[in-house]
């Protein structure tokens, strides 16, 4: 068994709908390791997120994490040590308080404790008036809705974090709140798609898709 | 009572009585005429088919007869909710069997064992037009069960997944669904529930009343065959959603996408 955490991906191919985006990819990420995924668009940066998730299945190779190789079993047990800030976040009906108490009731996040005065600290920091704890979900802004993403995923406190261009809708001010917050996560593998340049300063590593993207031709038939 | 059945002639008087909602579409010339012609065509054939049938079921009043009888309704029925549902028939058929069959039968055999002063098991008067009943709207309820139940994971996958990226089982992260989809397929029913009696005097009550017996007979029927209702409608909605839970999502907890027909 490999050391605990590391996330391998080995020769991994991945697409949707039939159509391959990516293939031979493979790169080790060690614990703590805060990795940039680059490419352009559409080149499977999303796509290589939802894989290490679970949410689409490889078409070739295999990802593991800390020895664990990611497979319909295996996947319930992995998702308790990951979070996730997708990319235009859609919550269930509900309030912002409801929305962020929501993941406390999953039975595979017994463990964890609510804590008010740390939501309350993060709600500030993230400079939410008070009155946001009872807003309907419905009625958040693109923004806010990612600021409530990214809260709800750091008070999950998990092993791995994985986040979906999760500054596209910030200000400047959120987005320097956002950096401050990533650095300081020392113990969390951060895996972070992004177009934004500025979240080039969080991660300590980049790969670049690009080359691993198949020629659409290849595609065809 | 006096006999006061419906002759052949008077049932003539009934076709008659057709030309007034033909001649309406006819006037505004909706485009449903043909359809409806053939509605009333199929509907006079197959009652023919099936008043012969039954004859001849009630008849024999042979209980494997019977019990045949109620599994081809249910198959015929399991057919209609995937047509009504643009699912694709494969991976649901038997799971939705299943729960139509246990959504009748429990409901049923309270009916007939329980309910009815003597256990009717095993009579076909009473097993397969109450029966039919159950049936009939555990079909309805389903259709709206299951195609909420998909269709809203279908427009709500961002929830869904996030949901399971926060380390819901498929059985939480479904929940909101499940929800949705039993508050759809049950309102009808306790809508029906909360009217009957004053907008509308319902079949069975009528059926009861028009073979002789006296109102208070007829509401204790109808109050036993509404309750059999809604807990047949809940159970085959639980149950169908659980049961296609097995085969319509992946081993990762993601919607198998093969299973929608459009």
């Amino acid at each position: 068994m490999s050391a605990p955490g590391i996330i391998k991906i080995d020769n991994l191919a991945a697409g949707f709908n039939g159509r391959v985006l990516i293939e031979g990819l493979c790169a080790d990420i060690a614990p703590g390791q805060r990795v940039l995924i680059a490419g352009a668009s559409g080149s499977g940066k999303s796509t290589l997120l939802r894989c290490m998730l679970g949410f689409t299945a490889p078409v070739a190779g295999t990802i593991s994490f800390g020895g664990v190789r990611l497979d319909g079993h295996s996947v319930w047990q992995l998702r308790r040590r990951m979070a996730y800030v997708p990319q235009e976040p859609i919550f269930q009906h509900g309030v912002v308080m409801d929305i962020l108490k929501m993941p406390f009731k999953y039975r595979s996040n017994s463990h964890l404790v609510w804590d008010d005065v740390k939501v309350e600290g993060m709600l500030e920091r993230f400079g939410f008036a008070k009155n946001i704890k009872t807003a309907q979900s419905e009625e958040l802004s693109g923004g806010e809705k990612q600021r409530i993403a990214i809260i709800a995923a750091m008070l999950l406190d998990r092993e791995y974090l994985f986040l979906d261009e999760p500054t596209s809708a910030l200000d400047a001010a959120s987005k320097t709140v956002f950096t401050d917050i990533m650095r300081q996560m020392k113990d969390t593998t951060i895996v972070l798609v992004s177009h934004d340049e500025t979240n080039a300063q969080i991660a300590d590593r980049r790969i670049d898709i690009t080359q691993y993207m198949r020629k659409a031709a290849e595609n065809v038939g | 009572m006096s006999d006061n059945s419906v002759t052949f002639w008077g049932l003539g008087f009934g076709y008659a009585m057709l030309l007034i909602p033909l001649s309406i579409i006819l006037w505004y010339r909706l485009t449903m005429f043909g359809k409806v012609i053939t509605s009333i065509i199929r509907m006079t054939v197959q009652l023919l088919l099936v008043g012969v049938y039954l004859q001849f079921v009630f008849k024999v009043n042979n209980p494997f007869l019977n019990t045949a009888w109620l599994i081809v309704m249910v198959v015929v029925a399991d057919v209609s909710i995937i047509r009504g549902t643009d699912l694709k028939m494969r991976q649901l058929l038997l799971p939705l069997f299943a729960a139509l069959a246990v959504g009748t039968a429990v409901p049923l055999g309270i009916f007939a064992g329980l309910i009815l002063k003597e256990p009717a098991f095993f009579d076909a008067r009473f097993v397969i037009p109450v029966g039919g009943m159950i049936l009939g709207n555990c079909l309805r309820a389903d259709i709206i069960g299951i195609r909420t139940f998909y269709q809203s994971l279908r427009t709500g996958e961002k929830a869904y997944l996030l949901s399971l990226g926060q380390g819901a089982s498929l059985v939480e992260a479904t929940h909101p669904y499940m929800a949705a989809a039993l508050t759809a397929a049950l309102s009808p029913t306790v809508a029906t529930m909360a009217t009957t009696g004053i907008v509308s005097l319902p079949g069975m009550m009528t059926g009861v009343i028009l073979g002789g017996n006296d109102p208070v007979t007829a509401i204790k029927y109808q109050i036993a065959i509404m309750i059999s209702i809604f807990t047949g409608t809940a159970i085959t909605v639980v149950l169908g959603i659980m049961l296609t839970r097995k085969t319509a999502f992946t081993q990762f907890g993601t919607v198998d996408k093969t299973i929608f027909s459009k």
